[in-house]
């Protein structure tokens, strides 16, 4: 289960509201490789991972990927204070503006709502790493200049992204003799525990 | 139901009261009774906690005391106690 701590991870003081930087911002949040998507990957793929070192991971990523939402979520509060209809009108925050006001919701860029459909669980353990590291690769690949807290978000996923390259390079399965990787031995293992 | 099982159970029970203590005092934050309630109740759920994790290991990864090394990442995990 999860609790609530009343603290944002990295601390978030934006001096100069910018509608149009929020637009963009917003898909960190719902966009395909944002923080929604991530949190959900890990926290779903994790009950079909046969190793405790990667249930701990991505139980405890998809736990921090929680608190990178409430990151965005607050960059993006604080972006769109006090904002004037001439500015909501030329920033072209106006499209989101009339749906959603100033308030946050999980959506991409290009205004698609936030959906699964950006997300996969196989529950094979080396396809779902591969997933992950293309999620994390998307977001970590170079970014225009913003701001600080932006900038520690992309180091932790940096982090997590190298944690999980290591892990890709982890031993072979417990329960394949062969020392190969074999695609369904992970499906094949819990199917063998069960029978 | 076994040790470790009664010792969850337990733990279980009272963080539930805790947690609808804290529900309903978010909505009627001035009810003196029931924030006696809540106190009462995180007490219980603190101690249970306590007993549980000295006897079968952190329920948080903070809660780790190094004693036994990394174990947190120990089986079982939750979804993993079956029947």
């Amino acid at each position: 289960m999860w609790i609530y701590e009343k603290k944002l991870e990295y601390p978030v003081k934006i001096k100069n509201p910018n509608a149009k930087l929020a637009g963009v911002i917003i898909s960190q949040l719902g966009g395909p490789d944002g923080e929604l998507g991530a949190s959900m990957r890990y926290l779903n793929q994790r009950y079909s991972v046969p190793y405790n070192e990667i249930v701990g991971i991505y139980t405890d990523i998809g736990t921090e990927e929680l608190a990178h939402m409430e990151i965005v979520a607050a960059i993006l509060h604080q972006l769109t204070r006090n904002l004037s209809i001439e500015e909501i009108k030329k920033s072209g925050f106006d499209k989101y503006f009339v749906d959603h006001t100033t308030g946050i919701y999980p959506q991409a860029a290009s205004g698609m709502p936030f959906s699964t459909s950006t997300i996969q669980v196989t529950g094979d353990l080396f396809a779902d790493i591969n997933e992950n590291l293309a999620a994390e690769g998307a977001i970590a690949k170079e970014q225009p200049d913003i701001t600080t807290p932006e900038k520690a978000l992309f180091y932790a996923i940096f982090l997590t992204f190298r944690v999980l390259a290591q892990n890709r390079r982890l031993r072979p399965h417990k329960n394949n003799k062969s020392q190969k990787y074999d695609r369904t031995s992970c499906f094949q293992w819990k199917i063998n525990k069960i029978v | 139901m076994n040790e470790r099982e009664c010792a969850m159970r337990k733990v279980q029970m009272y963080d539930f009261e805790t947690i609808e203590a804290n529900l309903y005092l978010d909505a009627y934050p001035h009810c003196e009774q029931a924030l006696e309630y809540f106190l009462g109740a995180k007490e219980r759920s603190e101690c249970a906690k306590r007993e549980y994790e000295k006897k079968y290991g952190p329920l948080t990864a903070n809660s780790v005391n190094g004693n036994n090394g990394w174990d947190w990442i120990n089986s079982p995990w939750p979804w993993e106690c079956e029947g």
